[in-house]
């Protein structure tokens, strides 16, 4: 009996530390598994853009122009004796970025209105006297359009440029300059299409900069935040966090369900199976974001990469992981990648990510509220451009938190029974 | 019995209205392998589950070398080691990862468990590539890694062919005639050959019944 109590005490002191050992495996495991989904989805990620790449070639290539949608007919209208306008609105319409959504067609002012009745062209301009004047004077003199009244999307388009003040005064200044910058840059031995094509580059950059819509700070949402860098912040949050975290799924399989259950019985509960989780995700996705800022920092002008961006990625790394925990745990295990991914997109459209929020109609901007994407984006914008905010971090700290716990209790309620 | 050292008493267990256990007692001495056997859902996984702490009863007590097992949870992981119905293990990484995981540690490997196990060879390759006669042998040797004096495995040997069923047979009989106790369930006749005590899981209440006994029920599946 003595020698049996021996062997209890020696046992239980064996038990508490191997049961830290055990949790302590765990999480170094996990970690293992949680950074070996980075290889698949690399080339997932990859092999996706592969695809939209192969489509559009393909779109392109079957199109001309590569456009899927029918170009508008635009009937110009100039001054028969006015040659320099024409000449000038002729080389706008030869434009690529123009040709990809119209047809410049000149006639006379009656076969415009015959056209216009006809339903042969969509809208007619008539472009007054000596406009080409107007590059020189300043003067912006206003171009008369007609419209047929059925609208669709490329019409909508169009005068939505147009009422947003690219108008063909700014259009024809652009072009100038593009084709002094063009110039300078390319040997005129150079094919005409490639010049072509070379000039719609910078006219679209020439008129969108002159234009200011790319700097516009249009997301009063998130403050200082421009177009661009909305959308910069967009790609970075939808890659990391939905396309990657549906690689989490695999730490959320059946197999894992009779592990955790094991794990349970020797004293590592629910709750630090669910830190652990929580924590190896961080890691990685800490990794991705990292990364990720780097690169788009790299490839865009929105923003420059500074070094104290590692340690403030770290926070919505956090929050993320335990936004996914809560996902997965709360799903049967084995249909999470799925419902993740669903929900993942279901949340960056309704939560402020491909649009502002004062887009959504009214019912759905409420729901955006309670989305978690809109904090991460103002953490991101914030760290970018207006600085580093408390407010937003613990926000987003609360968020994680929450999640974490709200998955780990959630699981062990649903399957406590089973 | 003064030799007894694992006691169970009316173990009950009820989800919301169905009852799946009313009454299960056993004793057991050292040196002994027990044999629950019966139907499928008849209760078998639910109780050798509470006896491994994975879940609470509903009423009852189950006492293991004189600890009473359900006032202090750490005497499972002490005392108890517990082979599921499935595979606890990690799939994607190695098996010595996993048996990492388990023993808390790495793992030297002259381990013994090693070499009865016939896993020397496997420690390097990843466990999704191992038949389901090897893992289930990984699965034990995970179980069994703190040397603990009881080991409850749930149809231990359940979809394996003969060589493997013959391996762990030879393993339940080592490891009783090393002392220890074993607990299974089971509803294959190769494997109730090696129980020493059987009893049959009916209705929720544990029936003793003789070998010839617990055959002829599983054969007729008689419930």
């Amino acid at each position: 009996m003595k020698e049996e109590k021996k062997q209890m005490i020696s046992r239980e002191k064996a038990g508490k530390s191997g049961r830290g050992g055990t949790a302590v495996m765990y999480f170094l495991l996990t970690c293992k598994k949680a950074f070996r989904i980075l290889p698949r989805f690399f080339l997932m990620i990859l092999g996706t853009l592969a695809v939209i790449l192969g489509v559009s070639a393909l779109l392109y290539a079957a199109g001309g122009s590569g456009s899927i949608l029918p170009r508008i007919r635009v009937g110009i209208i100039t001054a028969s004796e006015d040659d320099r306008s024409r000449y000038g609105v002729n080389v706008v319409g030869e434009m690529g970025s123009i040709k990809a959504i119209s047809d410049f067609i000149p006639m006379t002012e009656e076969e415009a209105e015959e056209a216009l009745a006809a339903g042969k062209i969509q809208i007619a301009a008539y472009i007054t006297n000596d406009i080409y004047e107007d590059v020189y004077s300043g003067k912006n003199t206003p171009v008369r359009i007609r419209l047929t009244s059925e609208k669709d999307i490329i019409m909508e388009t169009f005068l939505d440029l147009a009422e947003a003040g690219i108008d063909i005064l700014e259009t024809g200044e652009s072009a100038v300059y593009a084709i002094g910058d063009t110039a300078d840059v390319y040997p005129l031995r150079r094919s005409k299409s490639l010049l072509m094509d070379q000039i719609s580059m910078k006219f679209i950059t020439q008129a969108l900069v002159r234009m200011g819509t790319w700097n516009v700070k249009t997301l009063s949402a998130y403050g200082n935040i421009t177009v661009t860098g909305f959308y910069m912040i967009t790609v970075l949050l939808f890659v990391t966090a939905v396309m990657f975290g549906m690689g989490f799924a695999g730490l959320y399989v059946k197999e894992e369900q009779v592990i955790d259950r094991c794990l349970y019985r020797i004293g590592v509960g629910p709750l630090v199976q669910g830190l652990i989780r929580v924590i190896s995700m961080t890691a990685v996705l800490w990794m991705l974001f990292t990364l990720g800022t780097l690169i788009v920092c790299l490839v865009s002008d929105a923003a420059a990469f500074r070094p104290e961006y590692i340690l403030w990625l770290l926070p919505v790394s956090f929050s993320v992981a335990g936004f996914v925990h809560m996902v997965y745990s709360l799903v049967n295990f084995g249909s999470g990648e799925i419902i993740y991914l669903l929900l993942g997109i279901l949340m960056f459209v309704l939560g402020g990510a491909l649009f502002p929020l004062s887009m959504l109609p009214g019912p759905l901007s409420g729901a955006a509220s309670i989305l978690p994407v809109q904090y991460w984006q103002k953490y991101l914008a914030d760290m970018f451009w207006n600085g580093f905010s408390s407010g937003d971090l613990i926000r987003i700290l609360l968020i994680g938190a929450a999640a974490m716990v709200l998955g780990t209790a959630g699981a062990y309620v649903l399957r406590r029974e089973s | 019995m003064e030799d007894t050292v694992l006691q169970v008493d009316h173990i009950s267990r009820r989800f919301g209205k169905k009852q799946v256990l009313s009454n299960a007692s056993f004793t057991a001495k050292k040196d002994t392998c027990v044999g629950i056997v019966g139907i499928n859902g008849g209760g078998k996984s639910t109780l050798l589950t509470i006896l491994a702490g994975v879940q609470k009863p509903s009423g009852g007590s189950f006492t293991c070398y004189g600890h009473e097992m359900f006032q202090d949870k750490s005497f499972f992981s002490e005392l108890i080691a517990y082979l599921p119905q499935e595979n606890p293990l990690l799939l994607d990484l190695s098996v010595r990862d996993n048996l990492r995981l388990w023993f808390g540690r790495r793992i030297e490997e002259d381990l013994p468990v090693l070499k009865t196990m016939q896993l020397t060879e496997l420690l390097d390759l990843k466990v999704k590539d191992l038949s389901g006669g090897m893992k289930r042998r990984l699965a034990i040797a995970c179980a069994v890694c703190k040397d603990q004096p009881v080991l409850i495995m749930d149809e231990p040997s359940s979809s394996l062919d003969l060589h493997q069923k013959e391996i762990i047979r030879n393993y339940i009989k080592e490891y009783t005639g090393q002392g220890g106790i074993v607990i299974l369930s089971t509803h294959d006749i190769q494997e109730i050959e090696v129980c020493d005590q059987l009893y049959y899981l009916e209705n929720g209440v544990t029936v003793p019944v003789t070998y010839e006994e617990a055959v002829g029920r599983l054969k007729n599946g008689v419930e």
